[in-house]
């Protein structure tokens, strides 16, 4: 062979021509880069910028949080927080894992309805779960006084339980209950991906099942095992509605923000603890990232999906499993349903729905609900639609590829950013009419926002970003790739075939985002419960104020309506789906 | 052919990805209405070169003139060329018929004019019935059919065709190929094909273009390339080739040495100095196996050692083999080592013909092409 010879190339710089439809998909792109710029990044530096600041502005470098770590009542927060992240996180993974295993591997009976009842907690937020639990556990919980003395009265002796709810135990029952659908989804979406050809080999080999588990199954399952560890340690870490209503004296850090900031109206100590509170998960965030990098595609085009056939013994075991976990999930749930039409607990056991009349109580009431609703409903909404085509814009734009790197990375940093962190970071940059930067002052031309429904709207959508987006990034990478490349051929414009191809296909994922969006601006209460105003209270807010109050019966009622709502928006949601399955989506059918 | 200027010329094109080359300084016309083909191995460039000319890549440097436009700077949308893909890219939430329609509807032709030109298309391709069927509904072969008729449909200049028989079975393969060909020839399209499938380019192409490594090694008709290869690749990436290496003979006539039996070779032998190395080559079907023992010049003596029945003829694997394994036979050469493939008629007689028998070989003259080894 001959070397190569680099020929001498007169390298001209070869700009393409602009035409008006890429001049427009090139802006387009451009308002992605800056609505994340806006959403995401810029907030932040405000926030930073305040844990480095005294009450007045002034800069004192980290005083702020060495006086954090010598508060006595405080420091210990951190570590409080951590442990608790940490048995959640273990035991989270480990139940939802042999509950995964038990959906894909076995053969057990009435898969759909244990799947449908280990995603409920998702439907109710967390300060709900953490209501059901002291309904239970309390000190007249229902299982602390032994059945309300029922047992008693049966058995002739005490049989209450007294388990020491209030504190590290009701926490991580709570955090256990909101982790575990969570860990379940990544799991069950890893033990689909088996291939069985890999386990007819392993049998054909005479291997035994065990280590058909730990060659085959293990190996499968590692990265969304290593995925749901930091899924879970960072949701239970800077969750603030369970350690809210059962962590009595016991210190974490999201409580202790909320205090710092609505108790003590300390800003910049709030700042400081949100930076602590955002350290541990950016670091579980890099991780997860550099671990799922090495993942290969775990299913080849040509795997045959995994069949599980029946074992008597397996499956009897699996059922056992799964319905001692649903129960309780179940339990906890009934429980706050319970509570919420029980006439004066544990006294009056009546049933009322007295309860669901919030003009007594404070919160808000009524009027926080149909906020909430209506929150959603935007959310929903724009959310799906700024989502999706930020994802188009980014996934399928030809060049711009520093822009779009960028706007990709933007869209990653919103998982690693805490509902409390995003609510305190909005506040220090929408709230002030001007902008100090160092001795530079700039009117501030977002303030319009303030304490109106667009921040909460756009908190909401930045909050839930990151899923969202991957959802659609995926969608849109299912797609052939020479769409675009067809379309320009045949002279049709970008946004011609996206309207007409690439949302028709990619409808089932666009719904799913909205559907995604809906019940978590439904439930959530750490993004918003600092950028509410008095004339728009919210419904998962008012749990708080409610609770906060000893109105907890009117706590439980209105978490009962949330659950409801979001349940019902799924059910309407799967209904309308299949509908829409059957008219628009008839392509898919082969003949 | 017409020496009128070409539809399209490649100047100077090179691509760098990083600092990996793609395409090194490629230059390439391409005459009104002949069909064409990029030839080559996975990597070789013939994809990016495509892709450059559609304008889906931009060149690192070179220019791409079309119809006597420079369009190196257009995006695809300014440019004038259909294209099918491997994998079609048929819109899968489109009936047929609307899959067609989408580019006549971008230029906002009338309704009529629209329908009418579908149902030509329709027609042209094959599809009648299919009209209303979504390509989910459709074979292999139909959905080809599809992307062919809506790549066809706004009456392109040029159509690029990158792979599209790839994805289908042999058989469906084998048809397409010829109607592919018959409706390019007329229609007269200008048309650009990307293969890896040395037979496809063979059979329906006007003109090949073979590359490696990033550059164009040759450009010729498909007896040319077949019949003259230009180098060692060429020769070994299109059909079959025996390669024996040689060394070159100072003499009256072309001589090399090849394994202990010298050869006469084409004049095209004695302009290279004596005692270079040479790799001399011989496509199977010119090894001519001698049933009558004439004596002839270039006739060698070969064991056989493997036989492969193919239906219409036998594949012989044929040894050279040191003068032990067969007993000498007047002067006819021996030889040691080198192997040999030749074709043997499976209807002729084959009574001598068997795993370990001697057999004599004879290697035209003719048929001989001597590749100088390079450095």
């Amino acid at each position: 062979m001959r070397a190569i010879a680099r020929p001498r190339l007169r390298l001209q710089h070869i700009g393409q021509v602009w035409t008006g439809e890429q001049k427009l998909q090139y802006g387009l792109a451009g308002l992605v880069f800056l609505w994340l710029l806006i959403g995401v990044a810029l907030p932040l530096a405000p926030l930073v910028g305040r844990s480095l600041s005294d009450a007045e502005g002034a800069f004192v470098g980290p005083a702020n949080f060495v006086r954090y770590f010598q508060t006595p009542g405080l420091a210990w927060s951190f570590g409080n927080s951590l442990l608790v992240a940490a048995i959640t996180t273990f035991l989270a993974v480990a139940l939802a894992f042999g509950y995964a295993y038990a959906l894909s591997r076995t053969a057990m009976p009435a898969k759909g309805f244990f799947r449908a009842v280990a995603m409920l907690p998702l439907y109710a937020p967390t300060l709900a779960l953490g209501i059901g639990l002291v309904y239970l556990f309390g000190n007249k919980g229902l299982v602390t006084t032994g059945f309300l003395g029922l047992g008693e009265q049966l058995l002739g002796r005490a049989v209450g339980w007294n388990i020491g709810l209030y504190g590290p135990t009701g926490i991580i029952l709570g955090e256990l209950l909101y982790c575990f659908p969570q860990a379940l989804v990544i799991l069950v979406v890893a033990a689909s991906l088996a291939d069985a050809r890999l386990y007819e080999a392993s049998q054909a080999l005479g291997a035994s099942s065990l280590r058909t588990f730990w060659t085959v199954t293990l190996p499968t399952l590692r990265y969304g095992l290593i995925s749901a560890i930091f899924v879970c340690f960072i949701l239970a870490f800077t969750d603030f509605g369970v350690p809210k209503v059962v962590g009595g004296n016991f210190n974490v850090l999201a409580t202790d923000i909320y205090k710092q900031v609505i108790g003590q109206q300390n800003f910049s100590m709030g700042a400081a603890i949100s930076i602590l509170l955002l350290t541990p998960t950016v670091v579980a965030f890099v991780l997860d990232r550099l671990v799922q990098r090495r993942q290969v595609a775990a299913l080849t085009t040509r795997a045959v999906p995994y069949r599980p056939r029946p074992t008597r013994r397996a499956d009897l075991l699996a059922t056992i499993y799964c319905s001692l976990i649903a129960a309780a999930i179940l339990i906890v749930v009934g429980a706050v349903f319970f509570a919420a039409v029980v006439n004066v607990w544990p006294y009056n056991l009546q049933l009322t729905l007295r309860h669901f009349d919030f003009r007594t109580v404070g919160g808000g009431g009524a009027a926080a609900f149909w906020n909430s609703i209506r929150m959603a409903l935007y959310t929903a909404v724009i959310g799906a639609a700024v989502t999706f085509g930020s994802a188009y814009l980014i996934e399928k734009t030809r060049g711009l590829r520093l822009l779009r790197g960028a706007a990709y990375f933007l869209s990653m940093i919103p998982m690693a950013l805490p509902g409390l962190v995003i609510g305190l970071a909005y506040i220090f940059f929408f709230n002030p009419r001007v902008w100090m930067i160092g001795p530079l002052a700039a009117p501030n031309p977002f303030n319009f926002l303030y304490g109106t429904m667009g921040i909460l709207v756009l908190a909401n959508i930045v909050h839930f970003y990151t899923v969202s987006f991957m959802t659609a990034t995926t969608a849109l990478k299912q797609l052939d790739p020479e769409f675009e490349a067809v379309s320009a051929s045949l002279r049709a414009p970008f946004y011609r075939t996206f309207w007409h191809i690439t949302v028709p296909l990619c409808l089932p994922a666009l719904l799913e985002i909205a559907m995604y969006y809906f019940v978590n601006a439904m439930v959530t209460v750490s993004a918003v419960i600092f950028l509410y105003t008095p004339n728009l209270r919210l419904a998962a807010v008012a749990i708080v104020n409610m609770d906060d109050a000893g109105d907890t019966a009117a706590a439980a009622a209105m978490s009962a309506l949330v659950i409801l709502t979001s349940v019902g928006a799924r059910l309407l949601y799967e209904a309308a789906s299949r509908q829409l399955q059957r008219r628009t989506q008839q392509w898919r059918v082969r003949e | 052919m017409t020496q009128a200027s070409p539809y399209l010329q490649i100047r100077h094109v090179n691509k760098f990805f990083g600092k990996v080359a793609a395409l090194n300084d490629v230059s390439l016309d391409v005459r009104e209405g002949e069909f064409l083909f990029l030839l080559g191995p996975s990597g070789c460039g013939k994809t990016t070169l495509l892709r450059i000319i559609a304008g889906l890549e931009e060149p690192s440097a070179g220019q791409v003139i079309q119809a006597g436009v420079d369009v190196t700077r257009l995006p695809p949308s300014r440019r004038d060329f259909g294209i099918v893909f491997q994998s079609y890219a048929l819109f899968p939430n489109l009936t047929v018929a609307q899959n067609i329609a989408y580019g006549l509807e971008s230029r906002r032709l009338p309704r009529a004019q629209v329908a009418a030109r579908v149902r030509e298309m329709v027609r042209l391709v094959g599809l009648e019935g299919y009209e209303m069927r979504y390509p989910a509904q459709l074979s292999g072969g139909q959905q080809q059919r599809v992307a062919l008729a809506r790549a066809l449909a706004i009456s392109p200049g040029l159509l690029l065709l990158d792979e599209p028989l790839s994805a289908l079975d042999a058989r469906v393969r084998a048809r397409l190929r010829l109607e592919v060909a018959a409706l390019q020839r007329r229609l007269g399209v200008t048309t650009i094909m990307v293969t890896h499938d040395q037979e496809e380019a063979l059979t329906m192409a006007d003109r090949i273009v073979v590359m490696e490594g990033g550059r164009i090694v040759q450009i010729g008709t498909p007896r040319e390339v077949y019949r003259a290869p230009a180098t060692p690749f060429v020769a070994d990436f299109v059909g079959l080739m025996n390669f024996l290496p040689g060394v070159v003979v100072a003499g009256r006539v072309a001589q090399v040495q090849c394994g202990g039996a010298l050869l006469h070779t084409p004049a095209s032998a004695a302009s290279l100095p004596s005692g270079s190395r040479v790799t001399v080559a011989i496509r199977p079907e010119d090894v001519r196996i001698l049933h009558d023992g004439l004596d002839m010049i270039n006739v060698v003596e070969a064991r056989v050692h493997e036989i492969e029945f193919l239906g219409p003829f036998q594949r012989l694997h044929l040894q050279l083999p040191k003068r032990e394994d067969c007993p000498p036979r007047s002067d006819r050469q021996q030889w040691s080592g080198l192997q040999l493939t030749a074709y043997l008629d499976a209807a002729g007689p084959i009574k001598t013909v068997y795993p370990g028998a001697c057999l004599s070989v004879h290697l035209p003259v003719e048929a001989l092409r001597i590749y100088p080894e390079s450095a």
